[in-house]
This record gives structure tokens, sequence and C-alpha cells, in this order.
């Protein structure tokens, strides 16, 4: 029983990183329609942008925090406005910002490894402290990432249901031409889109840091299990995502306790396939 | 005389003299550079060998993408797949690597089926690439855990090369008979595309590419296509699988079944033109040779690699290759250009003098 | 108010219209009739300068249009309700008036609409997708008033609604051009109930104005009795 609460536990705290990423790549399906293949080399910018500042430059945890996010932000805006923003609408589901974000990816890992080397780097935990409740325990730096992952969703939800900016965000993935005639700027609205998707890679990158350590390629996979957050949630779908992504950390977390620990993103890659199988559009997702 | 050179390459004819030119070029090519006494002609031939295999790969890969617009990122695989096939084949029953050439195609084939059928089902592109990406992800992980068979992340190595013919020596010291191992594979490869894309099933996945609910109103059997090529498409890379297994002679799944292999595909065919013979071949030979002579800069490669691939994208979506009407508004523009300079400095003269 | 002097448009090298010129003053109810495909709404979206490259002039209130970009003409006061009334389906109803202020950010409209528009005040936390045409309709105009413009562009509102909401529909323009003042401009296949609400009409053939005129001159020309009224 403890075993399964632990399990469970787990789980959704690496759940909740799953759901952070998923969002960030199912907004930038639902907005910009297309995929993003250098998503989980922001979160890696990310990292490496909060190594710098707080291990290197030696900066309080929760400002080189505010300011890695922050400048991951500026660079997705940059890279969109100017590499992303002239394919945007080309081929028939934006194949060319699909290569171009495959070279993006290419090149962010080829710049990190020049600037921070090859080889893996870490940040100390937060907090060392570990609690133990009935037998589970948790250490301090799990419970932090898994608050400020809810924190940065709630903020996420908010801001996209309820803000005006918001709405202005749905219309564009709902409608571009109306929202043009809305006198909203979808040209700004990709740009800041897209800044917020990568941000939310950066935030998750900042906090796993200290867990997973950094490197030039630690996003390869983490990328691969955001796109199976999206198929699972549903494509464009933000509260699938979240629930699809706390899913796959409990399914994950499980499946490394019975079936040892290579199997497990094998398990991960299987569901989409499964998912495809049984309701392409996801759980969440509406009718293509 | 412009014109006419133009013309000579809309030209049918004139296309097809190009590729027997090409090909001839390179069937000769190791001959031409042993008669000029150039001194490093091994290191030549094997990039050229290079070249050939991810043309060879590329074009594969362009039957499922370019011509019929299906999305998938696993071709990596059915070349991972033929190799270990052999290269198992070979390390553990001690098999010619010569019969790897029936045995690791259709294993790549096999999988190449298992692959399709989910894939079938699937209409828009995302999520092709989203699946086909798992699917790849998925074998990697299956031959890096089974360690007592595949030996996990340790791989092959070491394994035989193609035993001799006769007096023709396969052992590597002269790569001359690799190179035309190669060249055979390679050749019969572009021609099966060729041929292909002329026929009418190279039709029917036109079709496919262009709408999948039009190819089927005009009676397209879509799972009979989509089958075919994807076990064809498999068939073919399976011989370049075999051929790398006897040839680089090390296998790791991260090597060959990894992410990185498939990026430079499509890089290579968005390089060089989807949906022709010609474009996959040219940027098969553009990047490798490109990235062969930046060995020195090796820190920036994968940048400039990088920054390759986004700047032909942009400005020239179709590929290079397909890009003449592009080049020649640049020139309309470029001219105007020059004709506007040339308008406005005698202006300035004026001025100048004044 | 708004003028357009040798207005060429082209989607891709296809020219689709052909030497526009029109006025429109201030206050009127101007009425664009057309067949399908005569370039109606290709016109409306030309003003806009959506989709179509353009050759021309257009003026508004004495300024050039041509180089302001789509969005940016919310906040000179020119709104467009467009063909199909493309409002924000998984939006709610009060979602999709606040984004018509979008720009502008001036609500004080939003009371007024909602006594124009009674059956929106009731649904007004409904999904737009989820509501009938004719409501959708009135979504749309109520949408497109909440900017506040000094000119309004109605694309078809007549489309795919049947004849009864159609007259509450048209009633509501009247009375929108008569309470506000704002100049409307209806483009419409419907030439008797658009022709009955205009003071002056246009009628656009194959990309080519055809046709201008008092709107009562025209309900009573033979010509246009025959082509459009169908008597």
């Amino acid at each position: 029983m403890t075993i399964f609460l632990q399990n469970l536990i787990n789980g959704t705290i690496s759940g909740s990183y799953y759901a952070v990423l998923g969002v960030g790549l199912t907004v930038t399906w639902g907005v910009l329609k297309m995929i993003n293949v250098a998503h989980g080399d922001f979160y890696m910018l990310g990292a490496y942008f909060f190594y710098t500042l707080s291990k290197m430059l030696g900066m309080p945890v929760l400002i080189s925090l505010l300011i890695a996010v922050a400048g991951v932000f500026l660079c997705g805006m940059v890279i969109e406005r100017v590499v992303l923003a002239p394919s945007l609408g080309r081929g028939k589901f934006g194949d060319t910002p699909f290569i171009l974000t495959l070279a993006i990816g290419i090149m962010l890992e080829n710049i990190a490894q020049l600037v921070w080397g090859e080889t893996n780097v870490g940040v100390p935990y937060f907090s060392d402290a570990i609690y133990e409740i009935g037998g589970i325990t948790m250490a301090a730096q799990r419970l932090i990432v898994a608050a400020v992952a809810i924190v940065t969703l709630i903020v996420v939800m908010y801001v996209i249901k309820k803000t005006k900016f918001g709405w202005a965000i749905s219309a564009t993935a709902q409608d571009i031409f109306a929202a043009n005639l809305m006198g909203i700027c979808t040209k700004r609205i990709y740009m800041i889109t897209f800044g917020i998707a990568v941000a939310l890679c950066a935030v998750a990158g900042c906090l796993l840091a200290p867990i997973y350590g950094i490197n030039p390629w630690m996003g390869g996979s983490i990328q691969l299990k955001s796109f199976v957050v999206c198929i699972v949630g549903g494509l464009g779908s933000i509260g699938g995502s979240i629930i699809a992504g706390i899913l796959l950390g409990i399914i994950e977390s499980f499946s490394t306790q019975f079936l040892g620990s290579g199997w497990q993103n094998v398990i991960a890659y299987a569901l989409v396939i499964v998912m495809f199988w049984v309701k392409p559009t996801g759980l969440f997702g509406k009718k293509e | 005389m412009k014109e006419r050179f133009m013309k000579f390459f809309d030209n049918s004819i004139g296309k097809i003299g190009i590729s027997a030119v090409f090909f001839i070029v390179l069937f000769i090519f190791p001959i031409i550079l042993r008669g000029s006494g150039y001194g490093n002609e091994s290191y030549v031939e094997g990039v050229l060998i290079l070249c050939m295999m991810w043309a060879a790969m590329t074009l594969s890969w362009n039957l499922l993408m370019g011509y019929m617009g299906i999305w998938s990122l696993a071709q990596q695989v059915f070349f991972g797949i033929a190799a270990y096939t052999s290269a198992m084949l070979n390390y553990y029953f001690h098999m010619s690597p010569w019969l790897g050439f029936i045995v690791g195609p259709i294993a790549a084939a096999v999988v190449g089926l298992i692959i399709a059928i989910p894939v079938l089902r699937l209409k828009a592109a995302p999520y092709i690439i989203i699946a086909t990406m798992c699917l790849a992800e998925i074998i990697r992980l299956v031959f890096t855990n089974l360690v007592d068979l595949t030996r996990g992340e340790l791989g092959f190595w070491m394994m035989d090369s193609f035993h001799d013919i006769g007096s023709i020596n396969f052992n590597g010291v002269d790569k001359i008979p690799y190179y035309y191992l190669m060249f055979i594979i390679f050749a019969v490869i572009a021609l099966v595309c060729g041929i292909l894309a002329k026929s009418s099933t190279g039709l029917a996945m036109k079709a496919i590419r262009d709408s999948q609910e039009a190819a089927e109103s005009l009676g397209v059997d879509l799972t009979k296509t989509k089958i075919k090529v994807f076990v064809l498409s498999a068939y073919m890379a399976g011989f370049c699988g075999v051929f790398y297994a006897h040839y680089m002679k090390i296998l790791t799944p991260t090597n060959v079944f990894g992410q990185s292999m498939m990026t430079e595909f499509i890089a290579m065919n968005v390089l060089g033109g989807l949906a022709t013979v010609r474009g996959p071949i040219f940027g098969a030979f553009f990047i490798t040779i490109i990235m062969e002579s930046l060995q020195g800069i090796d820190d920036y490669k994968l940048l400039i690699y990088a920054i390759i691939l986004i700047i032909t994208t942009l400005i020239m979506p179709n590929g290079i290759l397909n890009s003449k009407a592009q080049f020649l508004s640049w020139n309309k523009k470029i001219k105007k250009l020059l004709h506007k300079n040339a308008d406005k400095q005698p202006t300035q003269m004026v001025k100048g003098d004044a | 108010m708004l003028k357009i002097k040798n207005l060429n448009a082209f989607y891709g090298d296809v020219q689709v219209l052909y030497d526009i010129n029109l006025e429109i003053k201030e206050k009127e109810i101007v009425t664009i009739l057309g067949s399908n495909g005569a370039g109606k709404t290709t016109l409306m979206k030309t003003i806009c300068g959506i989709e179509t490259r353009r050759t021309g002039e257009i003026e508004f209130e004495n300024e050039s249009l041509m180089k302001v970009p789509a969005y940016k003409l919310v906040t000179k006061g020119i709104t467009l309700t467009p063909e199909g009334r493309h409002l924000f389906p998984e939006l709610t109803v009060k979602e999709n008036l606040m984004l018509g202020a979008y720009s502008t950010k001036d609500k004080s409209n939003y009371e007024w609409i909602l006594e124009l528009f009674p059956r929106l005040k009731e649904r007004l936390n409904q999904y737009a997708g989820t509501m009938s045409g004719g409501e959708q309709q009135q979504c749309a105009i109520a949408r497109a008033l909440m900017s506040n413009p000094k000119f309004l562009m109605l694309d078809e509102p007549s489309l795919g609604l049947a004849p009864n909401i159609v007259d509450t529909v048209f009633d509501i323009i009247k009375k929108i051009n008569k309470e506000r003042g704002i100049t409307i401009v209806i483009v419409e296949q419907n030439a008797n109930i658009a022709l009955n609400a205009a003071d002056r009409g246009y009628v656009l053939e194959n990309g080519v104005i055809r046709m201008s005129g008092d709107a009562k001159e025209m309900l009573a020309s033979s010509e246009i009795q025959k082509l459009y009224l169908g008597l």
C-alpha cells in the first residue's frame, strides 16, 4: 500500500512537469498550427540559463529562475519572429515551420555544446530536507518542484481562459481572419504565444535541473514525452494535456516499479500508439 | 543561348542526359582519380561511398514523404533493422554477409509493414510524425534494453567483411570493391525510384499526397498503395543498412536507430527538393561533402548545418533544384537593382559637380 | 466618408476586381448587390486589405487606407462583419463581444448592445458555436458594434436565415443607423430587402460596377427587377 502511494505521489510530481511541457506544445499547435520539435531544446536552454545564473554567477534561486524563464521567453520570441514567422502557413500543415524547428533544435544543441561544454553539469537542490509521513518519503525538492508546476499551470489556465489577452490567443487559434477583423495583431499573438510556450519549457528545465542534471541533449526524451502528452490529451486541448501529463507520470512511475527502469519509456511511447488505435483525437480532443 | 541552355534542362531528354552523365562520371571517377595521381584516393572514395549511401537512403524516404506525403520519421529504423539482422546473424551464426542482402532487406520490409499499419489510420501529418517518432524510439529502446540478445548500448562491431569473390578483395584496404558495390545499390535504387515515379503507382502516390479523399474517390486503394510503398521503401533502406553493417562495422542503437540520422535524411531531401529523383541525390551529395569539408571546424559543424537548412528552407521552400523560378526572379531583381544604380549614378555626379 | 478610386484587386495573378469607383457618405446606408461570385465579398476583403493584392486608392475620412494593415482598421472606426459570421465558436458570447472591443478598449456600448439584442443577453455564457444561425448573425453584428465603429460593413447578413429572422436583423440594422448615425454598407444577394433598407445601391457584376443609384429608383427599375428581384 505504501509502495502504491509512493508511486502515485512520485508519478503525480513528475507528471506535473509533463503537463507543463505538454501545455506549451499544445498551445503552439493550437495557435501557430505547427509542431515544434525544438521544444525539448528550449527546456535544455532554460536549465543552462538557470545554471549560469545560480551556480556560475551565484544569484539567488528565485531570481535566477525568473531571469532564466524571461530569457528563454525572449529567445523564443526572437526565434519566432526571425525564423518561423516568414514560413507560417506554408505547406498543408506547416511542413516548413516543422523543418525549421528541426534546424533550430540542432542549432540550440550545438550552441549549448559550444558555450557550456559536453559534460554533465548540475545545480544543487533548493532544499535538502526529506519528509516522511506514514512510510512515504518525500524530498522537499520534489515538493517545491510540484508546487511551482501547479502554480504555473494555474496561471497559464487563468490567463488563457479569463483575460482578454487569453481570449485573443483563443480567437487567433480558432479563426485568424476574424481575429484580424477584431483588431488583433495576429503576428504579435503568434510571437508571444511561442514565447510563452517555450518559457513553460524553461520553467520545467530550471526546476528539474537539480534532479536530473544538465547536458546539451537532455531535451530529447522529454520532448517525445511532451508529444505523448499532447496526443493522449488531444492536440490543442490544454485541460487534456494537464490530465494526460499527470497520467503519464503515474503510469511511468508504476512501470518503472514493475518492469525495471529501461522499459518505462517504451510504455510511454506505446501509449501513443494505443491512443491512435483507440481514439486518434486523444482523450479530450475535438473531432477532426 | 541562355534560353536554349535553360530549355535543355527542362527537356526530358536533357534530364535523362544529365543523369546519365552523372552516373557515368560516378562510375569512372575512381579510375580518373587513380590516373590523376592524387595521393589520398581512399579518403575521397570513402566520402563518395557515404554520399551514395545517404543518397540511396534519402531516395527511399522520398518515396514516402516526397511522393506520397506521408511524414514518416522512422526511415532510420529500416536501415538499422537490416543492419542489425545481418550483423547478428553473422555474429551468432557466422552467416555470410552476402546473404545479409537477402535477409536484411526482408527484415526491414517486415518492420516497414508493422510501422505502416498504425500509420494507415492517421491522415493528419502531425499525428503521423509523432506516431512514427514514437515507434522509432520504441524500437531503439527495445534494442538497447534486450542486452542478452543485442548487447545493449555496446552494440556490435567487427562484423565480417563481405567475403571475397574470386580475386575481388573486400578487406577494406582498397575501397574500390565497396565503392562499386555501393554504386550498384545506389544506381538500382535511383532507377527503381525513377521508374516508380512515372508508373501508375507513382501517380496514385502523388494523388494521395495532394488529397487522400480525392485520391480515394478516383479509385486509388489507399491502404494497398500505402502498404506497398512503405514496404518497398523499407526494403530499399535495408540494402543500405546491410552495406553499412559490413562496411562501417560498428552498430549501436543510438547510432543507427537515433533521431539524428533521420534529421539528416530530412535535411538532404528538403534541401535538394522533394518528390524528384535528382533532389535527394543532390541534397545527399551536397550535405555530405560540405560536412566532410567542415571536418576541420568540427565544433561548429552542426551549427553551420542548421543555418544552411534554415536559410534554404526560408528562401527556397521547394529545395535548391526546384527553385529555377526563384533564381530567375532574383536574377531579374538584381538586374533591376543594377539598372537603378546605373541610372542613379549620373544624377549623383551632377549633384557632385554642383 | 469612404472613397474608392480605380480599385483593382488580384488573387495571385488573377484579377478579380476591375476599376471600382464608389463613394459612401456619412450616415448613409448603402447596399452593394450582386449574384454569387460577383466579387462582393472580395470587395469587402480588399477594402480591409485581407487576402488580395490591390492597386488604386481607398480613402477613409481623407486618409489613405492602402498601407494600413487589417488589424488597425478597427481603431480607425471601420468594422466588417464577414460573410459566414466567423464567430469564435469555442468562446462564449460574452467573450466574443469583449473581443469586439479588443483594440478600442471602450466598452461603453455594451449595455446599449445588450438592449438591442435581447436574445444575446440571455445567452451571454453560451458558446457561440452552439447558437442558431440567426443568433449567431446577431452576435456577429453585436461584436462588430462593440468597437464603437463609425463605419460598419455587413457581408451577407441574411445568408442562411429564415425570412422572419432576416426582418429582425434588418430592423436592427436600420435602428443602429438611426440611433447612432453609423454609416452602413450592406453586401447582399437578397436585393429586395437590402434596397428597402438602403438609401443608395450599387450593382456589382463579375468584378465591375454595373449600376448605381438611389435605392427607391433601383427598386423600381425594370432591369433590377428582372435580374435580382425575379419579377
